[in-house]
């Protein structure tokens, strides 16, 4: 429980660690099912239901959209204003690597 | 079937009808769109299905829409149908929280695809709908700003995660709303709340300014009065987008395809839902009503299987999760939304944030989207779940080869007590138990009212068609509307 916490960094106190366990027990329980379905052995992994009809269809021109088309990315300005700290045109986080290093 | 007759108050009649009315000139756009703000701010209270109004944005496009009218140009296919949104799409400066802490303070940058659409087909977004945090759930009581109840008993839930949606439909606040789909989202509370709601098929519509959940599962659909409204609000939303590789470029259907007779159609019971355990005797009888509504109008029925739905479920809840858990790695307090924890070092700024921001069954399914994913047991949970996947669209494959659609319950209860679910995680995706296969296989999937159990509340018929053919699917669900819907009834309180 604790590995996969903070692998998802997901912070859980003693009480959290305790119910989720439980909740884990009787979920991974019941999924267990799937090992019996003998047919799954041989079966192609579906990871996406219904394959694009023209896969081209999603390569484009390696230039940058117009200004203003639906696929430009969002000016700065707009971003800036969802950004919880900025220094200049940067996001501002804690300090990653201590002095010296 | 448009709902209500013409004299019919505004909040009586479906999305098309109101239409119809702006369209005729029998009410200006502004005046409905006022008609529908007034019953929100009077009715809302009691269910709150809306976790934010737009007044003034809806009477701006309102008046804009009676200025195209003046000018004579020429009515659109939702011509000033108010239309609310469930609040994971995005509309251009109103917040978008999905139902979560982590999202505080985010107001969308632009529109979704699905909402720029709907405003150049002339609808007018009046405002965004409570959800299970992240789409997450079977009931609108995951909301971190509150639950959502059901407009035709309080006490219970509208179903999840579309709740905010549905309830608002059903009772009357909008005539037109959207949602999102992932393992039953959109049919699950349309069921439970008495309308009509359609998952249409994987790529027929944009997930582009659809917040992710579970990317190879998401589609946007509507919530409707009647069957015909949501074909109207698909060809609206539907088609090929450059933001959103997966979608396709495949015309919809016209709406008219509801129209057509569904005589010499046939139609596969699928025997696994019909006998199942948790089906409840009000849902199955109402069920076989329009079973027998279906034979009588001139389809044809017979029994097919699908063998492996029962294992939808187990399938379900490592392929969305697994997803989502990276899908939910982006909210981390550096870019957008909250941020807590600013003073200690980077990695505690991110657990922080992720604990303050995310309510307690978006962790669960993190954590088991994680561990599915994890080394070591990818192969036995993600991926055995991808094979076992794989084998539920054979099933459906295999049933389409003799059946034009496949149908049965919606949902295995009827709307359940506020609270009766809320301890029991698995309980509650038990909920979900029909309405997955569908997301699974990519294939579109509608529920539509069928009648009452015997405690009065609705139940809903779920229509299964293969990949791209909505067309069918709303064929058999119009018919099941003709014989047993009420689609211009609305609950007591709301009337």
């Amino acid at each position: 429980m604790r590995r996969i916490a903070a692998l998802a960094r997901i912070r859980l106190r003693d009480a959290e660690a305790k119910a989720l366990a439980k909740d884990f027990a009787a979920i991974l329980g019941y999924v267990d099912r799937l090992r019996t379905v003998g047919e799954a052995d041989d079966a192609e992994p579906l990871t996406h239901a219904v394959p694009a009809r023209d896969p081209a269809a999603n390569l484009r021109p390696d230039e940058p959209a117009e200004p203003g088309s639906a696929a430009a990315p969002l000016p700065f300005e707009t971003l800036r204003a969802l950004a919880p700290d900025l220094s200049g045109r940067l996001v501002r986080v804690p300090r990653v690597l201590e002095e010296g290093r | 079937m448009t709902a209500g007759p013409a004299d019919a108050p505004l909040h009586r009649l479906g999305a098309l009808a109101v239409r119809d009315r702006i369209a005729s000139g029998a009410v200006t756009a502004e005046a409905a769109a006022r008609h529908f703000l007034d019953r929100i701010a009077a009715r809302d209270g009691a269910i709150r299905a809306f976790l934010q109004v737009d007044g003034e944005g809806a009477l701006r496009a309102a008046a804009e829409i009676d200025a195209r009218r003046a000018r004579g140009e020429p009515p659109r296919a939702l011509e000033g149908v108010p239309v609310a949104l469930k609040d994971n799409l995005h509309a251009d400066g109103l917040r978008t929280t999905c139902g979560s802490r982590i999202l505080e303070g985010f107001v969308a940058p632009r529109d979704a695809t699905v909402t720029a659409r709907l405003r150049a087909a002339g609808a007018v977004i009046v405002g965004k709908t409570n959800l299970d945090e992240f789409a997450m759930g079977s009931s609108t009581e995951n909301s971190a700003f509150g639950p959502t109840r059901n407009p035709w008993d309080p006490a219970r839930v509208p179903g999840g995660s579309s709740g905010g949606s549905a309830a608002a439909v059903a009772a009357g606040l909008v005539p037109l709303a959207f949602g999102s789909d992932t393992g039953g989202s959109i049919r699950q509370p349309a069921a439970l709340c008495g309308v009509v709601g359609l998952k249409p098929t994987y790529g027929r519509v944009s997930r582009s300014g659809l917040v992710a959940f579970g990317s190879s599962l998401d589609q946007v659909g509507p919530v409707a009065r009647t069957v015909r409204d949501a074909a109207a609000a698909l060809h609206a939303i539907a088609g090929r987008d450059p933001l959103d590789a997966t979608s396709l470029g495949v015309d919809p259907p016209a709406p008219e395809a509801a129209a057509v007779s569904v005589a010499g159609l046939r139609i596969g019971v699928v025997r696994e839902h019909l006998e199942h355990a948790s089906l409840e005797p009000g849902v199955k009888a109402a069920v076989g009503r329009a079973l027998e509504a279906l034979r009588a109008a001139g389809a044809e029925t017979r029994e097919v299987s699908l063998p492996h739905s029962g294992e939808g479920i187990a399938v379900y809840y490592l392929v969305a999760t697994s997803e989502a858990s990276s899908n939910l790695a982006r909210y981390d307090g550096v870019k957008y939304g909250l941020r807590a924890g600013a003073d200690g070092d980077l990695a505690s700024l991110v657990e922080e944030t992720r604990d303050r921001g995310f309510g307690a069954e978006v962790k669960r399914r993190i954590l088991l989207g994680t561990f599915a994913l994890s080394a070591g047991y990818a192969d036995a949970y993600y991926g055995r779940a991808l094979r076992v996947r794989r084998l539920i669209a054979r099933d459906f494959e295999r049933a389409f080869k003799t059946v034009d659609a496949v149908v049965g319950p919606t949902s295995p209860t009827t709307a359940f007590p506020v609270g009766a679910k809320a301890a029991d995680p698995l309980a509650m995706y038990l909920c979900d138990v029909f309405s997955v296969p569908a997301p699974l296989a990519g294939i579109p999937a509608i529920s539509v009212p069928c009648g009452r159990d015997g405690a009065g509340l609705p139940v809903g018929f779920q229509v299964q068609a293969p990949a791209l053919r909505e067309d069918l699917a709303f064929r058999v669900a119009a018919a099941v509307e003709a014989a047993c819907g009420e689609p211009d009834r609305l609950p007591e309180a709301f009337a």
